[in-house]
């Protein structure tokens, strides 16, 4: 192959237009599983965000890798149609500027030609098109195809980074089902790429507002001196979702609200409520500290997990109006069934900062509203001055994720008049006020991201399998207990079981 | 970021300037009453101070419209205009409606006065700023006969947005700009923001061709009656990173505030640069190859979206 222009060179005089607003590099982007929801749906219409946006390079090309055998035209009108749907508003002109850029390679994933002729195809377009030799694989299939991909990459040295063109894939979760799949996915992505090479994708990673939470603890001087055990009574992260499995039965049999959003999702944002500060913002500066968090979390012994978590599975009821089915009763769901639906899991991180300091992770089908949250619940003052001496409420400080994203902070106000009464009253602050205008998917971020080379958004293997270490030692002790999930009415907060976890007259929030 | 909202606008009021924070207030009170049980905030993230000849109005309206959906904030429209006797001041607000909350996004105050008010200006601004808040001047007029009027306007501020397409004579202004920020003032120039693409299609460019240092460059650029700033600033940047031999080419149409195309030649690699339709097409063209030519989309927005970048970066 021709040495093309190596872009990450200095010799670019103009080169900081570029690199100064995180425009990304020239690459090929190569989409394995072209045909599916996700790159309909999410992939090109994130591309053509960026796109609008002017942070793509205009070295830019895209090739859908997938067996069925369409033709060019057939995939970009295909991609049209998703933009057209998901995108944000103007994406689409976008697109039909960059259409010609995006083509489609048909091939089976384990067919060694058709990689030989993929190499031939990229090299084409890096004439073309500029792309300069940078090569960036997406893996938007099902599981099961990753590792027949990763073996064609690594044969075919497409995984290869030489005369400083780089070549980086991304991993669609989940990764692994549990900690030795985990270990085994990530020691045959190693065959062909190494670790910085690698960009893992939990979404909830590119939501600004879970960004958020650094900024908030680590660019304001108020809240860090109060982030510990000595002021923080316990820490509720909440993740719900108000619709069932739907059509997903089958494959949510298979994994159960534990390992579909705690082992990802939820622990992702506990990590970055209960890192250290890190001393830089670099990936492994922030990723560092985040294994750490997970690292101080003692896996379950057995007989413990009873204690320590509730699991439940959603009956039949009625949600906004209308009967709903019970998990049970769902499509590809066995009848006796005893995947959990909802989860509630008391942890400590035992470390200087938390010990003692319980945080609280809940994530469930079918509850009544869709929503993330993070909750940090302060100590009561350590003398109780008015109304008595009796407690009063707590004050929170509330990181609203989704939806009505912002923060707020709930705190005791003396009611007007002559009596000395306290009421709760909230400082709010919501994102979309403060700043408006059109938010970008999180797909967007990672993407651009992984076109940067930026990982820290992404989850390295460690977490990944530091993760998996805490989950399978809750999902052993279930295994093994002699009681089945309890149930909660669709609709409602979760089984009443879950309020044990809470002693000491906490309470779950009803966000 | 979630639900759909609307805008509410109150309609403009006059009022006597030292009436115009009890204005506003009633203004709250309005809200307060009309909203029922929700709940009703004032959002506000910035003072904007704008300025404009009167003739500029409805773009300055339209740039603070676009404004406040990014960034809310009190912004005092001050408007020169000679036909005036006096100085008059209206208030007015916008509240975004989003479920059970009313924020109120844009507390607006106008104030019209003829030229020779200018020196009272800083004194009718300066007690309605909203403390805490950093404060942005657009200057969006020309380039003042006496400085001291930026000067006093400028010092309430954190930060000055100019528009260099404003200038009559940017050959001798754009350089009185720069001397400016060389003493420390912060400047965002909107007219040097809204060349961003130009630049980037350049910076594109040599991202396929090879570029030794010392190698003789000659650059061409094409420009409109509207476009001299523009043009100027682009071949001053070319000049400087490249060592550039600049050549401009001016023409009468008033085509808008950008060059209409950039020839640059570099030994035997060629990089032209066209205007078509929303999109600057760019031909690179090197010994080894002919690339496919690439699009960058002239504008990424209105004047009011530029603002709000402006504002960012201050």
């Amino acid at each position: 192959m021709a040495k093309p222009h190596d872009p990450a060179s200095s010799s670019n005089p103009l080169g900081d237009e570029l690199r100064g607003g995180r425009t990304a590099r020239p690459c090929a982007l190569v989409i394995f599983g072209a045909t599916g929801d996700l790159t309909k749906r999410k992939l090109v219409p994130s591309l053509m965000g960026l796109a609008k946006d002017g942070l793509l390079p205009s070295g830019f090309a895209v090739v859908g890798f997938a067996r069925r055998d369409w033709s060019d035209a057939t995939f970009r009108g295909e991609l049209a149609d998703g933009v057209r749907q998901f995108g944000r508003s103007d994406t689409l002109r976008a697109f039909e500027g960059l259409a010609e850029s995006f083509t489609f390679h048909q091939s089976d994933f384990g067919d060694p030609a058709g990689y030989r002729s993929l190499q031939q195809k990229l090299e084409q377009i890096d004439r073309q098109r500029g792309t300069a030799g940078n090569r960036l694989f997406y893996l938007a299939t099902p599981p099961s195809a990753y590792s027949t991909i990763l073996e064609q990459l690594a044969a075919t040295g497409l995984s290869r980074e030489q005369d400083g063109r780089f070549a980086r894939i991304i991993v669609e979760k989940p990764f692994g089902h549990d900690l030795q799949t985990a270990v085994a996915l990530n020691d045959q992505v190693r065959q062909g790429f190494h670790e910085r090479q690698v960009f893992r994708i939990d979404h909830y990673l590119g939501k600004e507002t879970v960004q958020n939470i650094l900024a908030l603890r680590f660019a304001n001087g108020i809240f860090e001196p109060l982030w510990n055990e000595k002021f923080v009574d316990h820490v509720q992260i909440t993740v719900a979702e108000s619709i069932g499995v739907g059509s997903r039965g089958g494959y949510f049999e298979e994994s159960g609200i534990i390992r579909d959003m705690i082992q990802n999702h939820l622990m992702q944002v506990l990590t970055l409520v209960a890192m250290e500060p890190p001393a830089t913002l670099s990936a492994d500066g922030v990723r560092d500290e985040k294994v750490k968090v997970l690292k101080a979390i003692r896996s379950f012994a057995p007989a413990d997990v009873d204690r320590e978590t509730v699991r439940a599975q959603y009956t039949r009821g009625s949600f906004g109006g209308e009967d709903v089915k019970g998990y049970r009763e769902e499509e590809g769901v066995a009848e006796h069934s005893t995947t959990e639906t909802y989860a509630a899991v008391r942890l400590q991180v035992e470390n200087w900062r938390w010990a003692g300091t319980p945080f609280y992770l809940r994530s469930g089908k079918r509850l009544p509203r869709r929503v993330t949250e993070v909750a940090i619940q302060f100590k009561q003052p350590p003398h109780l001055l008015f109304q008595g001496g009796r407690p009063l409420q707590p004050n929170v400080l509330l990181l609203r994720i989704q939806p009505d994203e912002g923060v707020a902070l709930r705190f005791g106000a003396k009611v007007p008049g002559p009596d000395v009464r306290i009421r709760d009253v909230r400082m709010d602050f919501r994102y979309g006020t403060a700043f408006g205008g059109e938010t970008a998917d999180a797909y967007e971020r990672l993407l651009l991201d992984a076109m940067l080379g930026d990982g820290t958004l992404f989850a390295r293997r460690d977490e990944v399998e530091e993760a998996w270490r805490i989950v399978d030692s809750i999902v052993t002790g279930w295994r093994q207990s002699r009681h089945r999930p309890e149930e909660y009415v669709a609709g409602t907060w979760g089984p009443a079981a879950a309020d044990r976890l809470l002693a000491g007259g906490r309470q779950w929030r009803k966000p | 970021m979630s639900g759909a909202a609307s805008l509410c606008r109150t309609p403009p009021r006059p009022v006597p300037l030292p009436q115009v924070g009890d204005a506003l207030r009633a203004i709250w009170r309005s809200c307060s009453s009309g909203a029922g049980e929700a709940d009703v905030a004032r959002s506000l993230a910035i003072n904007f101070v704008g300025i404009a000849e009167v003739a500029d109005e409805a773009e300055l309206r339209a740039a603070v419209e676009r404004l406040q959906h990014r960034t809310p904030c009190r912004a005092f429209l001050l408007l020169l205009d000679d036909r005036e006797a006096q100085v008059r001041a209206e208030v007015a607000a916008t509240t975004r409606l989003q479920g059970e909350t009313h924020d109120i996004v844009l507390e607006e105050i106008a104030v019209r006065m003829p030229a020779a008010a200018f020196p009272r200006l800083p004194g009718v601004v300066r007690p309605l700023l909203v403390n805490d808040l950093p404060s942005h001047l657009f200057w969006n007029a020309p380039w003042p006969q006496r400085e001291s009027f930026l000067d006093d306007l400028a010092a309430l501020c954190d930060h000055t947005v100019v528009d260099s397409r404003r200038l009559h004579a940017p050959h001798t202004e754009l350089p009185r700009l720069a001397a400016r920020r060389a003493r420390g003032a912060r400047i965002t120039d909107l007219g040097w923001l809204r060349l961003r693409p130009w630049r980037r299609a350049l910076a594109e460019a040599f991202e396929r061709l090879p570029h030794s240092a010392g190698s003789s460059t000659t650059t061409v650029i094409h420009h409109g009656a509207r476009a001299e700033a523009a043009a100027l600033l682009l071949g001053d940047w070319l000049a400087d990173r490249l060592g550039a031999a600049v050549t401009y080419v001016a023409g009468p149409e008033d085509d808008g505030p950008c060059p209409r195309s950039v020839q640059l030649r570099a030994g035997r690699d060629e990089v032209d640069l066209q205007v078509a339709g929303p999109n600057l097409v760019a031909h690179v063209t090197t010994a080894a190859h002919c690339f496919l030519p690439y699009r960058v989309p002239v504008s990424r927005g209105t004047d009011g979206d530029l603002l709000a970048a402006a504002i960012d970066l201050g």
